[in-house]
């Protein structure tokens, strides 16, 4: 295993552990967004340039949604790739650009940026390819992770960890979603467990916070080689963990892309199956 | 090295450039501040009791979206919003917009209530301790 990270190329079989897992995401993320039929209430991006209306109604989603599966078919069987991650990219701009016209922000621009960066290295068809067409999009993961410290330190300065009994409001509001979605009110108990927790140990909270910041400032160390890059999709998914546990909170848009591209957890399965498959061989 | 960070300054750049949503381009803003409110959207009916969305409206239709709608109306509007003290002439606007929103394509002949109210809960910390309250943001009959 430790061999095949200090490779800095990427095989065919890994690349498989990675396009089915991200075509499959991709889809259920087409599936479920959220699109005000008939209607783009708060145009942004793109439709605040064209009228998008009549690219929202229930009939032209439900045909979006064929197109992609098709797409990610094709994606999974490697074929005409340029065209085909050209058209995935052009698909989620208009889709996810619909959604987030409707108000619902589900943060999918990774999605889109992925396809894109895919069919750049699939048109250059350099013999890097087997390398770039995962590497383009470990770049983009990297400068969303950097983006989102940025933003934190433009809003809030570098003290930003230092408001961690604050992040107990928000702490709330996750689980108050559940509790409100579902009836459980053991969600909301549950919320205010953690949200006390945070305020009697705020060093603690401070101290998750300024590591957060501080992994999501140094995404860009990621880009070295093959060996960082895991490395730190392992960190950032210890980090994703501890959101999710706190906050109920898993931005999945960004979750899976990145462990997907930095991990590649169905590889590392299956690499460590064949491992043990060799060793049981008489 | 540059061809192994190309895109990673191109993305940040323009993203920057930008400076606010434009898909694919974001500046991943989530949780970049963390003021001294927060707040969920809940249903009750006229008995007071909670209705839960997942029970009673389609999958898209939760406590998160309704939140992430109502962010976007005060946006869009450029209305002055947050720490609970939003004008509740625009509150009640937000709420018709929203419960609009919620009850689009639903059937309401399944539903057993008669009346649906959408309610604003707000958080805040006070003196370490975690205080809210419920504001009625709409109220509508509903029509077996």
């Amino acid at each position: 295993m430790s061999r095949l990270l200090t490779i800095n190329t990427y095989s065919d079989t890994e690349w498989r552990f990675i396009k089915i897992p991200v075509a499959f995401f991709w889809l259920a993320s087409i599936r479920s967004a959220n699109i005000n039929h008939e209607l783009v209430p708060y145009p942004v991006g793109i439709f605040t340039f064209i009228n998008g209306s009549f690219l929202a109604s229930a009939h032209t989603v439900m045909v979006f949604f064929v197109c992609a599966i098709v797409l990610a078919l094709l994606y999974i069987f490697e074929k005409w790739m340029t065209a085909t991650t050209f058209f995935m990219f052009a698909l989620s701009l208009v889709l996810f650009t619909l959604e987030e016209s409707s108000g619902i922000f589900n943060r999918h621009s990774l999605y889109t940026a992925i396809f894109l960066s895919q069919a750049f290295a699939y048109y250059r068809n350099k013999p890097a390819l087997s390398e770039e067409r995962i590497q383009f999009p470990v770049q983009l993961i990297a400068g969303g992770y950097f983006l989102a410290a940025i933003s934190k330190i433009r809003q809030s300065g570098f003290g930003w960890f230092t408001e961690a009994p604050l992040a107990s409001i928000q702490m709330i509001k996750g689980y108050s979603y559940a509790y409100f979605n579902t009836g459980d009110v053991k969600q909301f108990e549950k919320g205010m467990k953690h949200a006390n927790f945070i305020l009697e140990h705020k060093l603690l909270a401070q101290s998750l916070l300024a590591v957060s910041l501080f992994l999501e400032l140094f995404a860009w160390v990621s880009l070295k080689n093959k060996t960082t890059a895991f490395i730190y999709g392992l960190l950032l998914t210890a980090m994703h963990i501890g959101i999710w546990y706190f906050m109920n909170i898993l931005i999945g848009s960004i979750f899976y892309p990145m462990i997907i591209f930095m991990v590649n957890p169905l590889y590392l399965m299956y690499a460590g199956l064949q491992r043990l498959v060799g060793l049981l061989k008489p | 090295m540059m061809r192994k960070s190309f895109l990673f300054l191109f993305y940040v750049v323009v993203s920057l450039l930008i400076g606010k949503e434009f898909h694919p381009f974001s500046l991943f803003p989530m949780y970049n501040s963390f003021p001294n409110y927060s707040y969920a959207f809940l249903l009750k009916n006229e008995k007071g009791e909670l209705i839960p969305y997942r029970k009673n409206f389609s999958k898209d239709k939760n406590a998160g979206g309704l939140a992430h709608q109502y962010y976007a109306f005060f946006n869009y509007h450029h209305y002055q919003g947050g720490f609970g003290g939003e004008d509740s002439v625009y509150i009640k606007e937000a709420g018709k917009e929203l419960m609009a929103k919620l009850l689009q394509d639903e059937n309401t002949n399944r539903f057993n209530f008669d009346t649906l109210r959408l309610y604003k809960r707000y958080y805040h910390l006070d003196h370490d301790s975690i205080r809210y309250r419920d504001d009625l943001m709409y109220e509508q009959a509903i029509n077996h």
